[in-house]
């Protein structure tokens, strides 16, 4: 096939660039070769039915041709002070009837609705890097400067969900995506789109010194095991239609990253500004609702059940998400556990047994799981001991349902998928989407009988509710006026300055254990205050998150706040640069507990195990000696900092003198000292 | 360094013996219920880690020791609590297994509730302890890893003080323990370390009142 000769054909004889009258620039290839560039503008199978067609030699034969130079060394020239006054035999600029490949590129990206793109900068994608700022006016998409690829990776994962859009990220298609890779796997793993554009030149014959280092045969093969899609356009149209078929992949249910590898030379070579290359509609499809029949079923066991239990992890895609769950759980009265890696249903609602959720499920006789991770190990114990042992926590009679997109796309490779959960219906669908039915089927089936029922019931669990919550207020009394600051206190200072502000917590690395402190004090009830967790549990995802998320909260006045832990800040603190640079405001709390301190509890799990003592348990996982300044840190990079506190009765003053400071549009960071956990 | 031996079995022996005989004279039990059994049905089902040794209640969970509450209620409150408890279905724990456990909280009762006879095990007071190298120990050996730098619990582990659990169950926990955390042998925490360990536990401050703590405002 003529495309794969013309790629594969290496070229010979030296390059020159050469600009004709107005025309396009063409690429001499010396004897024999095809001007490739021209080529792929069209797509690959219109250029292969036109290959050697009377009318492409022709065009051929037109185009000026550069003098052969001569070999070797002496092919450098000797800039002398001669040779610098003269002129070049070319002008080198674009011409007035031109464009680049990547100002289209541009035309279709922003035609996708793309508000940002995150990029450390890299010379695989300098051609539309370019086109962004100047042919795409850096608005809509606007260009953020980031100082790693993880944090542009993780800055669009936190953004995607407060906003419910992908954000796109360029980076190089080597360097920089080993960079991105942690955050791609964050990001997979907890099912949320990131558009990942990385850059390479693929012609070796025309690789600068560096795009050696940055060239790649399969850019996208370091992730594919965990993204949903990728490609590698050959063309400009072959682009187009893969950057929408993208877009949509990503953002069809279960979400997840994508990878678009963008050649160098298609970013860009010259094209026609008349050359008719049309952007293809995007067009989202509905995510997948379950079978009627299967619906049905589900609602008859809920109906019938004494104590249905509720589980939604992943469930609330949308703002809509937790409403819809609030109605059927008020139908039913029944227990719900949040699982948290979205913000399904509000902390303080009567319904609401996260806080008391092993019991919940020991008592349930009917559970239903949303878009549950770990089905599992909801209903299941591993007891981590020299000998690990697994138990079933809920009664083995319970009829359990699943309803998740999970069933619907799985990969081998990376275990992510959880183990797997024997459930007596399983319904392959969106959560989300399959809530209306569910609720009108219940409704449908629910009579009188059942209603009293589930009055007695939602009365009871209202009652277990309250004694959690004033469980909670006594727990965070304990140790309150500690040095280190306790982690209740830190929640409790934070949650005194911010419940009248419009507030969000963009990002608690300890989100992903329910019954971590700012889900048991504060008053969770709307879809953007919670953003669940990193999702492959990669350090290093709540900085730069914790910004994306500010980004996305910025545009609508809210409030956003981190609880922020110092082995997590230490990945890549320039993110904090980029929120001063681009006046994100986001008030980052440091919980600076001095250790990576999960990663000290195994360690020491180990040495209890093992018998051998526990005194040296901390080596290897502590951040001490020196003690790290976060606040010197942070004000290196422009952002007002205080700290580091030690004293608990420091913390309200300092923490109401930087909530003035995010008020006014910019970061700021308080350093507190913490226990452990 | 101090050891539990005969004097706890012997201790142990005179409770069952006292459990049998109150229960003999209320009737209200089935005549095949075990003290034994139940004692170790309660450290196995988990009851200790909330309501501690003997039943007296911990921090988690108040005391259930010597309950006025009648077996079938005793059942009921476990098979479907009200607060915060699991509830523990038939198959974690029968019905003949629950009438084992009643009988020995309210054998466990005894000794309190009557100010005579031996004393529980579990109820000894412990030796004394060293607060300051307690509070060494407890850092030293990760204590605070889990349960916080002031015994206050944290997310991997209950609050243990200021008012820690029996000190004879204390140190049965941390030798066997039987959730998740690790245990730690007489090599690395002596029992007298674990006294000091303890000291520091009962030394714990107590927290202001809750409703007197603007932050904690609902």
């Amino acid at each position: 096939m003529a495309r794969s000769k013309d790629l594969k054909q290496p070229a010979r004889g030296p390059v020159r660039h050469s600009l004709g009258e107005g025309g396009p620039v063409r690429r001499s290839l010396g004897e024999g070769g095809l001007e490739r560039r021209q080529f792929l503008q069209k797509g690959a199978l219109a250029g292969a039915a036109l290959v050697g067609t009377p009318a492409v030699a022709a065009a051929q034969a037109a185009a000026p041709q550069a003098p052969a130079a001569p070999p070797g060394p002496s092919s450098t020239p000797i800039m002398t002070m001669a040779a610098e006054a003269t002129p070049p035999a070319d002008v080198q600029v674009l011409g007035e009837n031109e464009r680049c490949g990547s100002d289209y590129m541009m035309d279709v990206f922003k035609s996708l609705g793309f508000e940002y793109f995150c990029a450390n900068p890299g010379s695989s994608f300098r051609g539309l890097h370019e086109s962004l700022i100047n042919y795409g006016g850096n608005k809509n998409p606007e260009l953020l400067t980031c100082c790693h690829e993880e944090s542009s990776v993780a800055m669009a994962h936190g953004y995607f969900k407060v906003e419910g859009k992908p954000l796109a990220v360029m980076a190089h298609g080597t360097v920089g995506l080993q960079h991105a890779t942690m955050a791609i796997y964050n990001a997979w793993c907890d099912r949320v789109p990131v558009y990942v554009i990385l850059g390479t030149h693929a012609d070796a014959a025309l690789r600068r010194g560096a795009e050696w280092y940055h060239g790649v045969q399969d850019a996208a093969a370091m992730v594919r095991d965990y993204t949903k899609w990728d490609d590698f356009p050959w063309s400009l149209t072959h682009f187009a239609e893969s950057a929408v078929r993208a877009y949509r992949v990503a953002l069809t249910p279960p979400m997840a990253p994508v990878v678009m590898v963008l050649e160098g030379g298609l970013q860009e070579h010259p094209i026609p500004k008349n050359e008719h290359l049309p952007i293809p509609r995007l067009t989202l499809p509905v995510p997948p609702q379950g079978e009627a029949g299967a619906v049905e079923e589900a609602a008859r066991m809920l109906v019938a059940a004494e104590y249905p239990v509720l589980v939604a992890d992943r469930l609330a895609r949308t703002p809509n998400g937790m409403k819809l769950l609030i109605e059927l759980a008020e139908t039913l009265q029944a227990a719900v556990i949040d699982q948290g890696s979205r913000m399904n249903f509000p902390s303080r609602h009567p319904l609401n047994q996260t806080q008391r959720a092993r019991a919940a499920i020991v008592e349930a006789d009917a559970i239903v799981g949303f878009e549950v991770v770990d089905y599992w190990g909801t209903v299941n114990a591993l007891r981590d001991q020299l000998h690990r042992s697994t138990r079933r926590v809920a009664k083995p009679t319970a009829k359990l349902i699943s309803i998740t997109t999970a069933d619907l796309y799985i990969r081998s490779n990376y275990q992510d998928f959880r183990r797997m959960q024997e459930v007596d219906l399983a319904i392959a669908a969106d959560g989300e989407a399959t809530m209306p039915a569910l609720i009108e089927a219940v409704k449908r089936l629910t009579t009188a009988d059942r209603r009293r029922v589930y009055e007695e019931r939602g009365t009871k669990l209202a009652q277990a509710s309250r004694v959690a919550a004033e469980a909670s207020r006594v727990a965070a009394s304990y140790a309150w006026d500690a040095s280190p600051v306790s982690t209740a206190r830190l929640s409790a200072e934070l949650w005194a300055q911010i419940k009248n502000e419009d507030w969000s917590l963009v990002s608690s690395y300890y989100s992903s254990d329910m019954t971590n402190w700012p889900r048991r004090l504060w008053n969770f009830d709307k879809s953007y205050q919670w953003l669940g967790h990193a999702g492959g549990g990669g350090i290093g995802y709540g900085a730069p998150a914790s910004v994306g998320g500010a980004l996305a909260n910025r545009r609508h006045g809210r409030f956003s706040v981190a609880i922020q832990t110092d082995g997590d800040m230490m990945y890549a603190p320039g993110v904090l640069w980029t929120a001063a640079h681009h006046r994100i405001p986001l008030l980052s709390v440091m919980n600076n507990n001095r250790a990576y301190h999960m990663e000290l509890m195994h360690v020491q799990r180990m040495c209890n195990a093992r018998n051998r003592g526990v005194d040296r348990g901390e080596l290897g996982s502590q951040l001490i000696d020196p003690n790290i300044d976060f606040a010197k840190l942070a004000q290196s990079m422009g952002v007002y900092a205080e700290g580091p506190i030690a004293n608990p009765n420091d913390l309200g003053p300092a923490l109401r003198r930087a909530i003035a400071v995010v008020k006014r549009g910019e970061p700021a960071v308080v350093d507190v000292v913490t226990q452990a956990r | 360094m101090f050891r539990f031996g005969p004097c706890a079995t012997a201790a142990v022996l005179i409770v069952v013996a006292s459990a049998r005989a109150i229960d003999a004279q209320a009737g209200q039990r089935p005549p095949t219920f075990n003290v034994a059994t139940g004692q170790s049905l309660y450290a196995k089902v988990g009851c200790e880690t909330c309501h501690g040794s003997g039943g007296r209640g911990t921090a988690a969970g108040p005391p259930i020791a010597g309950s006025a509450r009648q077996l079938p209620a005793f059942i009921a409150s476990v098979r479907k609590p009200t607060g915060t408890m699991p509830p523990q279905s038939a198959q974690v724990v029968s019905d003949q297994g629950l009438a084992d456990i009643h009988a020995f909280l309210r054998a466990a009762s005894v000794p309190l509730a009557v100010g005579r006879v031996q004393k529980d095990p579990a109820n000894e007071s412990a030796p004394a302890g060293r607060v300051d190298n307690g509070a060494a120990l407890y850092k030293k050996v990760g204590c605070y890893q889990c349960h916080a730098n002031e015994a206050q619990g944290g997310l991997s582990g209950p609050r243990i003080g200021p008012d820690p659990i029996p000190f004879a169950r204390f140190v049965q926990y941390i030798r066997n323990p039987t959730g998740e955390m690790p245990p730690y042998t007489e090599k690395v925490l002596t029992n007298q370390e674990l006294a000091d360990v303890y000291a520091f536990l009962q030394a714990r401050q107590r927290p202001p009142a809750v409703n007197a703590v603007p932050q904690l405002a609902p």
